[in-house]
């Protein structure tokens, strides 16, 4: 699993440079979260623009990398393609995470 | 096919492709990706738990308003001979709490019309239904 992460004023963005988040990637994925997202910015944008896919395993992978952050940080998701948005709310996950069509609707939604 | 993860990706795939060349549309073939790597990724963890390999097959058929999708295995058959009743999970519970597994079934029996099992002469046998729109 491939990921990079930018920081600025108490706001991470992690972004996922990969298709898909599956069984075959979700220990991986978990565990480059936990250092990715060692340092404590407050919340964490995790930026799903180039995945369009997601199975169970890699949805599980996502939660654990939200409870990996404590109490007391935001994990939002940004950019899901339609399938896997279906799949958060088919879930029903959306009533987890905050989920954003898109990078800027995420970070539109902090100024505002 | 074998049960290696890249063996069973292009066997989805193929599958899928076949679905796009019948005239499928994007959110069935949707629907029946997620369906059938929750269903092959079960074959892999579980049926199949603790050996090399195994044979699976995929193979469907189109009638007028329904897609019918067989998958067979030759692995341990589902305890207690029935398929997975686990509905959702309490999702209100403390973030510490909140279940890191268990969605595929949820996930299968939400995408699908009706779903039946048989295992006979050591060979277990998914039917699956996805309800075509007119």
């Amino acid at each position: 699993m491939s990921l990079t992460s930018k920081v600025t004023n108490g706001l991470q963005i992690v972004t996922v440079d990969a298709e898909r988040i599956d069984a075959s990637g979700a220990i991986r994925f978990k565990e480059d979260m936990r250092s990715e997202t060692a340092s404590g910015a407050p919340r964490v944008v995790l930026d799903l623009t180039a995945v369009d896919f997601i199975d169970s395993s890699g949805l599980g992978a996502i939660v654990a990398s939200m409870k990996q952050l404590g109490d007391d940080r935001r994990l939002d998701l940004a950019g899901l393609s339609p399938a896997v948005d279906k799949v958060f709310r088919l879930t029903r996950m959306d009533t987890v995470f905050r989920l954003y069509p898109s990078l800027d609707d995420a970070l539109a939604a902090e100024r505002g | 096919m074998s049960t290696n993860a890249g063996g069973a990706k292009n066997a989805i795939n193929a599958t899928l492709q076949r679905l796009a060349g019948a005239g499928l549309s994007r959110e069935i073939r949707e629907n029946v990706q997620i369906v059938l790597t929750e269903i092959i990724n079960n074959v892999v963890e579980h049926a199949y738990r603790g050996a090399t390999a195994g044979p699976i097959g995929i193979e469907f058929h189109i009638s007028n308003d329904v897609l019918h999708i067989t998958v067979t295995d030759r692995g341990r058959g589902f305890p207690g001979g029935t398929l997975p009743d686990n509905g959702d999970a309490d999702l209100t519970c403390p973030r510490a709490a909140l279940p890191e597994g268990g969605f595929g079934w949820p996930l299968i029996r939400r995408l699908t019309s009706h779903i039946t099992y048989v295992r006979d002469l050591g060979q277990n046998r998914l039917d699956l239904w996805f309800d075509l729109p007119a």
